[in-house]
């Protein structure tokens, strides 16, 4: 029955969203100063390489507590589509009034994924509610409920206005408080990813491995190799990292990862990112850190080189693992990744990197223009992925989608 | 028999003095029966007749004693034994003693030992020989070898000194050997005899004002005898060194001359000049000299970088030209003494003009022609309007692109890969503008397979540093990669490569036989990384028109790296060497103070004893203390730069890797276009 109830539910606010989309959406001009806050502060405080999705990920909660706390709304449903309008404006779908530069959001799909877990947390928190009124008031239709969903895409139409009906009338459901409360948790669970993939992963390394890292930047794997290596309960491994300069952007990131590894007496060895084929024979897996797992699961990782490294590994036949935090999967399945996920640029950092530059006389017009090409992340199709950690649980790429329907609102 | 002994032993004796009465008539018996046989002379009679006298005498000795003469002769026996045991206890103690020392001394090497062993271990580790590549010539093995070198020949003090002249007084022993080594060494000689006799190849040189740091110097005295044998033959050939030669071996380690093409082209030119300044010894033949003298350049021009196969292929090939010179001129130049000596010269000059032009037939035939050929082949793969990819630098592709703008009047774009450390695209770069291109993308190996899935590219075009004969191609690290992303496209891949540097040797895999480059290339000291972390524009475009930069210095980068680093380990060496020195100063003023002022007053005097205490504790620990602050602070600061204190962090930087066959759709060189698989055809019916 609640089941029903969702999906119904679920149609509903698509439609609302649907026909959301076409008119202008706006929000309280608090709001509005809160986002542009935060957009502010994704676009200048940091250079694409250095945002993290952890780091935004918690922000992005922390913006929602603060909208939520803002929002004006009477009924429930009032509250969820002013979330799903939020939801919308953070996959970059919107342009509401007032808001600027919402463009950055296509690429940081954690503000989405973030809003679209509160969301889903929440409806479930409502059915969850509603349930046990209908229990308290013992439920009269549910003998005709048993049907599959397909059946009442239209039929369910009015039984939702009387579930909102009902809704309205029960005072005692505080959905601002469950909100929070629902931020609260999420936080934490972001938090405290690191021990739970670390619990999962474990057992994936054996003694004396050589691993490859072609993401240094990965936090999540800088605290899940120490983990390996600090623990206690289980016997001792010791294992070789082999981790990728992936110069330019990254650079010195990959130095500070290699001496926190190396300083905690893990063999730690930096090759340049075209000694990659070279090693490939010598590597047992292949560990990456990702910046977003799409529901067909593939990846976008948030430092460059990884795809080629990948295709090596595909070619020694080496597995490649890829470990993640939940907030990072999205809901998303697109087909041009490559073409409008990718972030490309940055050339500035190379910049005293390239080529001397002839300095442009009358007759030699423009020739001296130069074209460089760097991209700042990289994409990793889910062909090449052998398992994806998370801190639920190590999955297959092809099982990904299941986990999204798991853990989201369908969008 | 009348005495009776009045001894102690008197019971014995009598029982005795009986058994000897009833043994005497026994005995005379005996005697009695050995009766002289008839036909001995009087003078045998006689000496038997004392023989049997004085067997009777000591019957009666024996009997006065109260002993038989078995009894006294087992007393004797046993006398003797006790004094042999005697002797053999002493022998033993002593030999328990000697072999006590021995043990004492054993242990005692045996500890040294360990401890040059665990010494030599901490070497190893602090040199970061690693388990990967341990089996392969390290650049801080080479550097090394050349700075001892470079330092020697650039000190003022050792420049005037010849083989048979002036030297300094630690250097004469040397110079000695010096002598005897030229006249009959060839190449490389490791005499181990030699090396124990005398101090290794590091101590002559803390001897001279060299700038060598102290760690290069452990260097050679840790590694390999035959590391510090190879530097002291250099060292002592060091004379005989051609000036261009080390002008070449110079700009190779510096990177100044790259790709296998240019560093063989570099080196015909300098054995040119080399074979035009050579003159014969007096009392040797020129071919057989000249090989030798030859061997001696190559000895040191191999301590910038490994020959590359082009440029082994060309001194084979020249060495065998050098054996089979004079030959074919039926000229009797060997037999110089019968030759006047300006017909000896003559003779000379004629067969040194005679190899300087076979080089430069060797030069047009095997590069410069072949060149032209493969470019007029691979021209037709530049589709006009296209685009190719190519990686680095390749003196034949930057013809080919030069050919196909130029003359056949094409329209395509270039993409040129680069990488770490040695940024050799740039070069390309450049160049290809200078020629004209406009349409030039730059990119890193990083964004590979971004450029591979927006851009449509028509083929892959590589040049080769040599092609093995199992088909695998051996390469700038990077290009394996790039082939590979190529392959996965389905985008064909085509290596042009002139025959020169084919080689029979087989490889599988690119660990196994390598160049080690200097990981310090890769630990950039400059300004760079400063620059690289300022604020940069977070709108990235998708392609950046870079605008003007002043860079001056992409291709000395790596060249100034070289020197800045050993440089500063110098200075800072010498720094602490200075502070240690200040602080043994101090110590002795502060010593000579509390003399002086020892009377005045005791409480002031354990104050000082005190400090001196702690000032001394100070000093032994100092270098440690300093280094391990230094060590510290960068642990805080996270600096790369001071990766090699740390045991555990290595880095790697290789030259070279292998495409395998399979990634690789064509060769062209100027015998022909071919697959990798035949690459053994070639070289059995081609090369010779």
């Amino acid at each position: 029955m609640s089941s029903l109830d969702s999906n119904a539910f679920t149609n509903i606010s698509a439609q609302i969203s649907g026909a959301k989309k076409i008119e202008k959406v706006s929000f309280d001009q608090e709001i509005n100063e809160l986002i542009n806050n935060f957009l502010q502060s994704l676009k200048t405080n940091s250079q694409p390489t250095s945002r993290s999705s952890y780091t935004i990920s918690l922000e992005t909660l922390n913006v929602l507590k603060k909208f939520i706390g803002f929002m004006k709304f009477s009924t429930t449903e009032e509250f969820m589509n002013n979330l799903k309008k939020l939801d919308l404006l953070m996959e970059g779908n919107i342009k509401p009034k007032g808001i600027i530069g919402s463009a950055v959001l296509k690429k940081e799909f954690c503000c989405g994924n973030m809003v679209r877990r509160v969301i889903f947390m929440l409806r479930e928190e409502i059915n969850n509610h509603h349930i046990s009124l209908h229990k308290q008031e013992g439920s009269e239709d549910s003998s005709s409920n048993k049907v599959g969903s397909m059946f009442d895409l239209l039929a369910r139409l009015p039984k939702e206005q009387q579930q909102v009906s009902s809704n309205n009338k029960s005072k005692k459901f505080d959905i601002r408080a469950t909100a929070i409360n629902i931020i609260r948790e999420l936080t934490d669970e972001v938090k405290n990813i690191d021990e739970q993939i670390f619990q999962i992963g474990i057992d994936l390394i054996h003694d004396n491995e050589i691993l490859l890292i072609p993401t240094p930047d990965s936090k999540t794997i800088l605290n899940f190799l120490i983990n390996v290596k600090k623990d206690k309960n289980w016997k001792k491994r010791n294992f070789t990292c082999i981790i990728t300069e992936s110069y330019p952007n990254n650079l010195q990131k990959a130095q500070r990862f290699a001496l926190k590894l190396s300083d905690l007496g893990i063999d730690t060895i930096i090759i340049p990112d075209s000694m990659v084929f070279a090693v490939m024979n010598k590597i047992g897996k292949v560990i990456i850190g990702c910046k977003q797992i799409f529901s067909n699961g593939s990846a976008i990782v948030s430092s460059t080189g990884v795809q080629t490294v990948v295709q090596c590994a595909k070619e020694f036949r080496v597995p490649i693992i890829v470990i993640a935090g939940l907030y990072k999967l999205s809901s998303l399945s697109p087909f041009d990744i490559k073409e409008n996920y990718l972030e490309v640029g940055g050339s500035k950092l190379t910049g005293n990197l390239l080529p001397k530059q002839h300095s442009v006389t009358e007759d030699e017009g423009d020739y001296s223009r130069l074209v460089m090409v760097n991209n700042i992340n990289d994409f990793i199709a889910a062909e090449f992925i052998d398992i994806i950690i998370t801190n639920t649980g190590a999955y297959s790429p092809s099982f990904m989608y299941r986990v999204v329907a798991d853990n989201y609102e369908y969008s | 028999m009348s005495e009776i002994p009045t001894d102690k032993l008197s019971g014995v004796a009598e029982h005795a003095a009986k058994n000897v009465e009833l043994v005497v008539p026994v005995d005379a018996d005996g005697d009695l029966l050995s009766e002289p046989p008839a036909g001995l002379s009087n003078k045998e009679l006689k000496e038997w007749k004392k023989k049997e006298k004085a067997a009777k005498r000591l019957a009666k000795k024996a009997q006065q004693t109260g002993q038989t003469v078995q009894e006294k002769e087992e007393e004797a026996i046993l006398l003797k034994e006790k004094k042999q045991q005697q002797k053999l206890l002493q022998m033993q103690q002593e030999k328990i003693r000697l072999q006590k020392q021995k043990i004492k001394q054993e242990q005692e090497a045996i500890n040294k030992k360990k401890k040059l062993e665990a010494q030599k271990l901490k070497m190893l580790n602090s040199s970061q020989k690693s388990n990967l590549f341990g089996h392969l010539e390290t650049a801080q093995e080479r550097k090394s070898s050349l700075l001892a070198l470079a330092s020697i020949i650039s000190s003022s003090n050792f420049g005037k000194i010849t083989a048979q002249g002036l030297a300094l007084p630690s250097l004469t022993h040397l110079f000695d050997q010096s002598v005897s080594h030229v006249g009959t060494s060839s190449g490389a000689k490791t005499d181990d005899s030699d090396l124990s006799s005398s101090a290794s190849a590091a101590d002559y040189l803390v001897n001279m004002s060299t700038i060598l740091p102290a760690s290069v110097k452990k260097d050679l005295d840790t590694h390999t005898n035959e590391l510090s044998s190879q530097i002291k033959d250099l060292i002592i050939s060091q004379d005989l060194i051609h000036p261009t030669v080390l002008k070449l071996t110079g700009s190779y380690a510096s990177y100044n001359i790259v790709g296998s093409t240019p560093r063989c082209l570099a080196l015909i030119d300098a054995f040119k000049e080399l074979v035009l300044d050579y003159s014969t010894p007096p009392g040797t033949v020129l071919n057989r000299s000249l090989t030798q003298y030859l061997s001696h350049q190559i000895n040191f021009l191999i301590k910038s970088r490994p020959l590359s196969v082009s440029m082994g292929n060309f001194i084979r090939w020249f060495k065998q030209r050098i054996s089979v010179l004079g030959i074919s001129n039926d000229n009797p130049h060997g037999k110089a003494s019968s030759v006047s000596n300006m017909k000896r010269k003559k003779i000379e000059e004629e067969l040194k003009a005679e190899l300087i032009e076979d080089m430069e037939t060797f030069k047009n035939e095997k590069i410069i022609v072949a060149q032209q050929v493969i470019v007029n082949a691979a021209c037709h793969h530049i589709p006009d309007g296209g685009c190719v990819i190519t990686y680095g630098y390749s003196q034949v592709l930057f013809e080919l692109f030069k050919h196909a703008k130029l003359t056949e009047k094409k329209n395509f774009k270039i993409i040129v890969i680069d990488s770490r450390p040695l940024f050799e695209g740039k070069r390309f770069v450049e160049d290809l503008q200078e020629l004209g291109f406009t349409d030039v993308i730059y990119s890193l190996i990083t964004s590979l397979g971004y450029i591979f899935d927006t851009m449509s590219i028509d083929c892959v075009l590589l040049g080769a540093h040599s092609i093995l004969s199992n088909g695998f191609l051996n390469s700038r690290v990077g290009s394996a990669a790039l082939s590979m992303t190529a392959k996965y496209h389905n985008i064909p891949v085509i290596v042009c490569c002139e025959g020169l540097k084919f080689t029979n040797r087989v490889q599988l895999d690119s660990l196994t036989f390598n160049e080690l480059a200097d990981p310090n290339d890769l630990v950039s000291r400059s300004e760079e990384e400063s620059i690289v972390s300022t604020n940069i524009n977070p709108d990235g475009h998708v392609l950046d028109d870079v605008s003007f930069i002043d860079n001056s210095s992409q291709v000395g980068v790596c060249k100034n790296l070289y020197r800045n680093n050993l440089l500063e380990q110098f200075i800072s060496e010498r720094e602490q060497h200075l502070k240690q020195q200040q602080l043994k100063k101090d110590e002795l003023n502060k010593l000579n103070e509390k003399e002086n002022g020892k009377g005045s007053q005791q409480q002031n005097n354990g104050l000082s004893g005190g400090n001196k205490g702690s000032q001394q504790q100070n000093n032994g620990a100092d270098s440690d203390a300093l280094l391990k602050a230094k060590s510290k602070k960068n642990k805080k600061t996270k600096d790369i730069g001071n990766w090699e204190s740390n045991p555990s962090l290595n880095i790697f930087n290789i030259m070279y890797d292998l495409t395998p066959p399979s990634y690789i759709s064509k060769i062209i060189t100027e015998y022909g276009a071919l697959p990798p698989q035949s690459v053994p055809v070639i070289l059995r019916d081609y090369i010779k």
